[in-house]
């Protein structure tokens, strides 16, 4: 017997072996792609920086302003009108147009340094110029800056990248002179000069410095707390480590380990398997990550970037603060593959009237001739800068005082002025060859 | 079970399962963005929904203040007057002044104009100014101000019990001068204060916000000084009862108080 071909037969036989074979496909993408990892991404930063309490431009904002009086260089920093917010909350208004290149030399670059008719509003490590703008492209080599000078003009801005001289000009509509004439009459002014280091141009402070020290009364985020914003509220596993910490875990792909380097310290990883991505998106993501933690961001700042790592810390009176003698408040990093980020549950919660404690710091060259001695060569020192170390006190676990010291980055590492001392002094002892009995 | 009704299963099993997993691969795995509240946009249409209305002059543009500090001292505590009888509670360090005959105002000014005036001759009166939100036909409530912004707290205000156009008593409290403690810094936008209370369900459904303003508020007393901070006063009006609430959120966090002290509700 023969059959009749039946085209509504055909049809339905097709999309039976369709939606079989769709499945089949389907299950195999489940299981295999990456994405289902891959996509456990902070929220994007465009909608995170328009809904969180700060945006994209007060993480990434200039921590230190320098400008010139009677020919001398200076530190400027003002309580009443705070001149980093100032700049940040005009830079934001301001739409940025493509840079153009307006030189390469470390003499033009240097000459533009000490220009006494500019502003400079520095970062505390490069930032991407996407990272404000979408619509500025550039090439490679030319992304980065970490110095911004302004003048009385209202046409133009320049940027500079202190690690390869590179020096752009940027035509913009911005009228910076409320910013330029809070900076004149600032009420604290440090003589410095600018010193080329391995990481770019450090300020040196050519004499002792008398520093206030700052009281907070602090509170931690809760493991629960921590648990619930970074793994979710169902299917975390926990289980307890050696010296009373605790793995968190959720779907194999999330975890949060606690009493990392000591208390209310944790590292947050989120395996993936991802390639690199580049410096904007970096920095955009690292950013975001920070606040899922949900730590109090009101002070909390970038502070560094190398490569895949970006670290962020507070800012107390303009200067950064770290967590003890090696850690800022939070290290992101992204790792083959992983993503890691160290953090501190620390918050600042309280201020504490001034009380008229200070601590004078010794001159900048006294620090660098010092950990010379001690063994640190000077070709390796990247950074110096002033900030301020988390002391407890003894008596009141929620107290805090704000211990001002020279903070140093070299070979890669961040460290206080005397944890560089102590690391140092330790290495020179285990490297001493006993003497023979 | 013939061939076709098989195959009719199948189809249908298959369907359901490839949805199951296309719905899988679209919305798997959690969220991790701790973004309860969503975009600006679908809060705000949530909002209309709920029937809540808002004040016209709400801004996505953050605002600045400071930690404030004032010294804790019993500043009204030796205040004198005569033809008054005056009393003083340490605790919450309120003055009250009860005049024997009431103070007729200056008839030729209205009531608030001749406060104005009047508050004058009370010690540090011109450190308060008048908040018409807070008073009524015969209270006249006044907030202590000082350069930095207003206060809105039961430890910094005045008010005036008026009859007939004259004075019959007041009630005072004085934080101190204000100084601020540390550097400058940028708050929350009065769009994000709003939208975080009704993300924390503090806005009810059917209620009208009259209107949003950046204050201060005392947060703490610690060693000795009393520390203020800015805070979103936000006045909420219930559409049915017309009841009119008071509520403040911390203007560098973003967070309610929960435990605020305004005693002065309408």
């Amino acid at each position: 017997m023969k059959h009749k071909f039946d085209v509504k037969d055909a049809i339905f036989t097709a999309a039976t072996i369709f939606v079989i074979v769709l499945s089949l496909v389907l299950w195999f993408f489940n299981l295999t792609s990456d994405r289902r990892f891959s996509n456990v991404e902070p929220t994007s930063t465009k909608m995170a920086a328009k809904d969180q309490t700060k945006s994209l431009y007060d993480f990434y904002a200039p921590t230190t302003i320098f400008g010139f009086k009677n020919n001398h260089y200076y530190q400027f920093y003002d309580t009443k009108h705070n001149l980093a917010l100032e700049f940040t909350k005009k830079f934001k208004q301001v739409s940025l147009t493509q840079p153009s290149v307006e030189s390469q030399s470390q003499k033009s670059y240097e000459k533009k340094l000490n220009d006494s008719n500019y502003l400079q509003l520095v970062y505390p490590d490069q930032v991407t110029f996407k990272i404000f703008s979408d619509a500025i492209s550039l090439s490679k080599g030319h992304r980065e800056f970490n110095r911004i000078f302004i003048s009385s003009s209202d046409k133009e801005i320049y940027f500079g990248n202190d690690r390869n001289y590179t020096l752009y000009k940027m035509a913009v509509k911005a009228d910076f002179s409320k910013l330029l004439s809070y900076a004149e009459n600032a009420n604290q002014k440090r003589e410095c000069q600018l010193v080329r280091l391995k990481g770019g141009y450090s300020a040196y402070y050519q004499n002792s410095i008398k520093q206030n020290v700052y009281n907070y009364l602090t509170n931690h985020a809760s493991d629960n707390t921590l648990v619930s914003r970074l793994l979710g509220t169902s299917g975390v596993v926990s289980s307890a480590q050696g010296d009373g910490a605790t793995l968190y875990t959720q779907n194999y792909s999330d975890r949060l380990l606690t009493q990392v380097a000591g208390q209310n310290t944790y590292r947050y990883t989120h395996f993936s398997k991802i390639d690199l991505p580049n410096t904007t998106k970096v920095l955009e993501d690292s950013m975001s990550y920070v606040y899922m933690i949900g730590i109090n961001e009101q002070d909390l700042r970038f502070f560094d970037a190398d490569n895949s790592k970006v670290l962020f810390t507070n800012y107390i009176e303009g200067y950064p603060v770290f967590i003890d003698g090696e850690h800022p408040q939070v290290t992101t990093e992204y790792q083959t593959d992983n993503f890691q980020m160290l953090f501190s549950s620390l918050n600042f919660e309280i201020p504490i009237p001034f009380d008229g404690q200070t601590k004078t710091l010794p001159a900048t060259t006294t620090v660098i001739n010092r950990l010379r001695k001690n063994g640190l060569k000077t070709e390796n020192i990247q950074r110096i800068e002033l900030g301020f170390v988390v002391k407890r006190d003894k008596k009141n676990s929620e107290l805090i005082s704000l211990e001002p010291t020279y903070i140093i980055k070299a070979q890669g590492t961040w460290r206080s002025y005397s944890a560089w001392l102590s690391f140092l002094t330790d290495k020179k002892q285990n490297t001493q060859v006993p003497e023979p009995k | 079970m013939d061939h076709r009704r098989i195959q009719w299963l199948f189809l249908i099993i298959y369907f359901l399962i490839d949805l199951f997993l296309a719905f899988q691969i679209i919305f798997s795995p959690l969220r991790l963005d701790g973004n309860a509240g969503g975009t600006i946009s679908n809060i705000s249409s949530e909002i209309r929904l709920d029937g809540i209305t808002l004040p016209s002059n709400l801004s996505h543009t953050p605002g600045t203040g400071y930690y404030l500090a004032a010294k804790d001292k019993e500043y009204l505590a030796k205040y004198k007057a005569t033809n008054a009888t005056v009393s003083y509670d340490k605790s919450s360090k309120m003055l009250e002044v009860t005049y024997n005959l009431p103070v007729e105002l200056d008839k030729k000014k209205d009531t608030v104009s001749a406060l104005n005036t009047f508050k004058n001759n009370i010690w540090y009166g011109n450190e308060y100014t008048y908040d018409a939100k807070l008073s009524s036909n015969k209270t006249y409530v006044y907030v202590q101000t000082s350069q930095y912004g207003d206060v809105y707290d039961n430890s910094g205000i005045l008010i005036f019990t008026v009859r007939k156009h004259a004075v019959v008593s007041f009630t005072q409290t004085y934080i101190g001068a204000l100084k601020p403690m540390r550097e400058l810094q940028m708050t929350i936008s009065s769009w994000k204060a709003i939208s975080n209370m009704y993300i924390n369900r503090e806005l009810v459904n059917n209620s009208h916000v009259l209107d949003i303003k950046l204050g201060y508020s005392k947060m703490t007393s610690v060693r000795g000084s009393t520390i203020m901070l800015p805070t979103w006063i936000v006045w909420i009006q219930n559409k049915d009862s017309k009841d009119i609430t008071v509520k403040e959120l911390n203007a560098f966090t973003g967070q309610i108080i929960q435990n605020s002290e305004l005693g002065y509700k309408n």
